[in-house]
């Protein structure tokens, strides 16, 4: 039975919606300790034209929320926030667009821990930078899908 | 949308008094990102759902209540984004009980696809307990 209230530290790999639909790996790494968890990713890309870095950091409250085809389920809901850096030269240009964003807001996370150690997380930020965007119907969510080990 | 929702959430956090209802037939019918209808339609029994779950995530999804309206949902099914593939979704909302079984439903939704997709949805409408 997977438990709940003992600290840990646990160790996923995934991908995260800022290089959405391309596969660029994400490293997510997280403690937990009674009911609450700390997460961060990181995840990026680079090329001989541009680059882009990710960085996220939630929070969560957490608690079992039941079972999913045998295996447990826990869910969080805390805040989170993403810092996301790039950069582009073109070709024949000396000098790089630099552009940054930075998110923060509302966030929930749900884990299947389909085993003791192995689990599938699902993390939404929900990116509170701009109210003028949400009432133009834009989307400012980030979203991390990881495969983890965790350890108690 | 996302404000709407906001709004809705701490609105609900004044005073709820219903219970996410994981029992028996429900359905729940919404828009989505930009108001775009429907954008989710459901059929539910006890603690699942089945359908159109966001706007490209077709399967079926378990609720986990939480609290007064809140709940939580995990779900697996096929996500078109691009192509089809196999999916997980994981749901945070409130389903706020208006009269006679239909309910008021807000819920962001966020999914993930075996092609490295990863997004997130608003759905926001109505539900219905049988």
């Amino acid at each position: 039975m997977t438990r709940f209230s003992e600290a840990g530290v646990d160790v996923g790999l995934g991908f995260n919606s800022t290089t959405s639909a391309r596969l660029r790996p994400a490293l997510i790494l997280g403690t937990s300790w009674g009911n609450s968890r700390l997460s961060a990713g990181l995840t990026g890309v680079k090329s001989n034209y541009y680059y882009h870095s990710s960085y996220n950091l939630a929070f969560y409250k957490t608690w079992k929320s039941g079972d999913l085809f045998f295996a447990d389920v826990e869910s969080g809901l805390g805040v989170g926030g993403l810092y996301s850096l790039r950069s582009f030269q073109d070709e024949g240009s000396s000098t790089a667009t630099n552009k940054s964003d930075f998110v923060l807001g509302p966030a929930f996370e749900m884990q299947w821990l389909f085993s003791n150690l192995t689990f599938l997380s699902i993390e939404v930020i929900w990116g509170l930078r701009d109210f003028s965007s949400h009432l133009a119907l834009n989307a400012q969510d980030v979203v991390t899908f990881s495969l983890g080990v965790r350890s108690w | 949308m996302k404000f709407f929702l906001l709004c809705f959430f701490l609105f609900c956090c004044q005073g709820a008094k219903a219970t996410a209802s994981v029992e028996g037939f429900h359905l729940f019918v919404g828009a989505g990102n930009n108001f775009v209808f429907p954008s989710t339609f459901r059929i539910g029994y006890q603690a699942w759902e089945y359908g159109q779950l966001s706007s490209n995530f077709w399967g079926a999804a378990k609720k986990f209540p939480v609290q007064k309206i809140y709940y939580t949902q995990m779900g697996i099914g096929m996500l078109s984004v691009g192509e089809t593939t196999l999916g997980l979704s994981a749901a945070l909302g409130c389903d706020f009980d208006l009269f006679v079984g239909l309910g008021f439903r807000v819920e962001i939704i966020g999914e993930v696809g075996a092609n490295s997709f990863a997004g997130a949805q608003g759905n926001i409408g109505l539900s219905y307990d049988f």
